[in-house]
């Protein structure tokens, strides 16, 4: 009897790990980012797609905040330049990011050096650390606020 | 002793029951007499800074610190402009205090307090007096909306409370919006000599911005016609209105707008073909771009409505200060472009040129300049209505 009981209990807890397992993985999202423009293949990636792209780590990096302190925080995703090479992007001047919200911004060149598509923050989905500004985020290290599109949708790249 | 409805319980009991209640009291209850504009008091009380509440974060920065900015109660209260604020407190002691001086760090905490200068004052009694160009206001932002629709013969947006300035008719309608040129600054480089082009037009109204003055809150106004309050961008951070813009008229009837941007798009421009101007030539500015992109939109044929953004007046006033020489020298530029594009418009346009707020000196991180108080350089614009 008693070795049963010790079997249920496994059983029990490797099902409590296979749930658990299951919640630390990626939240499904619907959501699209698209990159068009001056691209030899425009692409539309899904929220899922983005999840599946290698991972760039960016750590303890500065945002500049034109209103209060500025930030430091650490965030993961797909860096710009694989999404870029991608779609076959070879040169370009600067890119035009647009929120969900209608807000854009073009972006130069100089100020995307090693940005990335961010899912995550300090570890923590977006979508779950900040629901209001994601679930994805473009960073762009060392540069003013206003260039990390939250909520961004698209990036047209201008030649 | 029938009469008698109270137990039997020992004085001390009732003595520590009475303090209890009259230290809830205490700690509840807190009344100010806010005196507006009009002479006439508001009393201030924990009911209104719960309705206040949602302005605590952006004015902390950060949420969950109880404190509101004392302009913050101010303004809602009817006060649009403060040259001097006299408190007096609960001892019946008057202060007055240099607004321009104190603004910024003037506060109102939850418990009833207000922080003015580094001192914590229990207020009884408060009041704001204006400067003397207050009375010089003849216009607001809210009326740019309505005169901007009257004169293509469109209605006004819906929720707009502005006026129309002039009943002149036009086949088309340039918007100039000249960030962070407030009224006083523009009196200076008018005397200073740096805006010829400018000078060379009719003397602006005074017009009015709202608080916080600020790009994003000041655009909603300026589509709309209606205050905040009633368009729903009321802090810094918001992008949209879900209230009907001149832009959502205009589509409406058919008409073409197009929007020349910097950079960055401050406000959610729908309805409008927009057009963003990035600094590709690396010179450190995009009014240039700007320029060059309003004069090719130009070239290929004058749309309905065309909203231009000069933003670096803004850019530089925040990085070197106002009334410094990289400052003046953008000033400089802006007017020349203005002259430009005023070349380069076809007859039968109204112009409509007005800046979203002003800008005065600090001395804070990463800037040495700012707009953020009920100040007379912050909060008063200019405001130009010419037909071409």
């Amino acid at each position: 009897m008693h070795k049963r009981r010790n079997w249920s209990w496994i059983l029990i807890g490797l099902g409590l790990l296979i749930a658990l397992s299951a919640c630390a993985g990626a939240p499904r999202v619907d959501w699209t980012l698209e990159i068009s423009g001056a691209v030899d293949t425009p692409l539309t990636l899904d929220y899922g797609t983005l999840v599946q792209l290698p991972e760039t780590d960016l750590e303890d990096i500065l945002m500049q905040k034109s209103l209060g302190e500025d930030e430091i925080g650490s965030w993961s995703g797909p860096s710009l330049d694989l999404i870029f090479e991608r779609a076959g992007v070879s040169d370009y001047s600067s890119v035009t990011a647009t929120a969900a919200d209608g807000y854009a911004i073009e972006i130069s060149r100089d100020e995307l050096q090693n940005a990335i598509i961010a899912l995550k923050k300090d570890g923590t989905w977006i979508t779950q650390a900040e629901p209001d500004r994601g679930p994805i985020r473009l960073v762009c290290p060392e540069t003013p606020a206003n260039r990390w599109v939250f909520q961004i949708q698209k990036i047209q790249v201008n030649p | 002793m029938n009469g008698r409805t109270f137990p039997r319980l020992p004085s001390t009991i009732y003595r520590l029951l009475l303090l209890c209640l009259f230290l809830a009291g205490c700690a509840g209850g807190w009344q100010t007499t806010l005196v507006g504009p009009d002479g006439t008091g508001a009393v201030i009380s924990r009911a209104t800074w719960r309705e206040l509440q949602a302005f605590v974060a952006e004015d902390r920065g950060v949420t969950g610190d109880d404190y509101l900015l004392l302009e913050r109660v101010l303004y809602q209260h009817g006060h649009h402009l403060i040259e001097t604020l006299t408190v007096t407190d609960s001892d019946g002691v008057m202060r007055t205090f240099d607004w321009d001086a104190v603004a910024g760090d003037a506060s109102w905490q939850k418990h009833g307090a207000l922080t003015i200068a580094g001192e914590t004052l229990r207020a009884s009694r408060i009041e704001g007096q204006p400067p003397a160009l207050a009375d010089a206001v003849t216009t607001s932002l809210m009326d740019i909306a309505p005169t901007a629709a009257a004169a293509l013969g469109l209605p006004a947006p819906a929720q707009a409370t502005g006026r129309v300035l002039t009943e002149t008719r036009a086949s088309h309608v340039l918007l100039l919006f000249l960030d962070a040129f407030g009224y006083v600054r523009y009196t200076e480089a008018r005397d200073a000599g740096l805006i010829p082009t400018l000078r060379a037009l009719a003397e602006p109204a005074v017009g009015s911005t709202v608080y916080p003055p600020s790009t994003a809150v000041a655009s909603a106004v300026l589509l709309t016609g209606a205050p905040p309050a009633i368009n729903g961008a009321e802090l810094r951070g918001t992008r949209t209105t879900e209230a009907e813009t001149l832009f959502d008229v205009a589509a409406r009837a058919g008409l073409r707008v197009v929007a020349v941007e910097g950079n960055a798009l401050a406000f959610n421009l729908r309805n409008a073909e927009v057009i963003l101007s990035g600094d590709r030539d690396g010179d450190g500015r995009t009014d240039d771009n700007v320029l060059a992109n309003t004069l090719a939109v130009l070239e290929d044929g004058m749309p309905d409505i065309l909203w231009v953004h000069f933003h670096g007046i803004d850019d530089f006033g925040h990085t070197y200060g106002p009334n410094t020489p990289e400052e003046k020298a953008i000033i400089a530029y802006v007017d020349a472009a203005v002259g430009e594009i005023l070349t380069a418009l076809p007859p039968d346009t109204l112009v409509l040129i007005v800046a979203d707020h002003g800008m005065h000196t600090v001395q804070e991180a990463g800037r040495l300049g700012n707009h953020s108080a009920l100040i007379a350089r912050d909060m008063l614009v200019p405001v130009w209505v010419v037909v071409k």
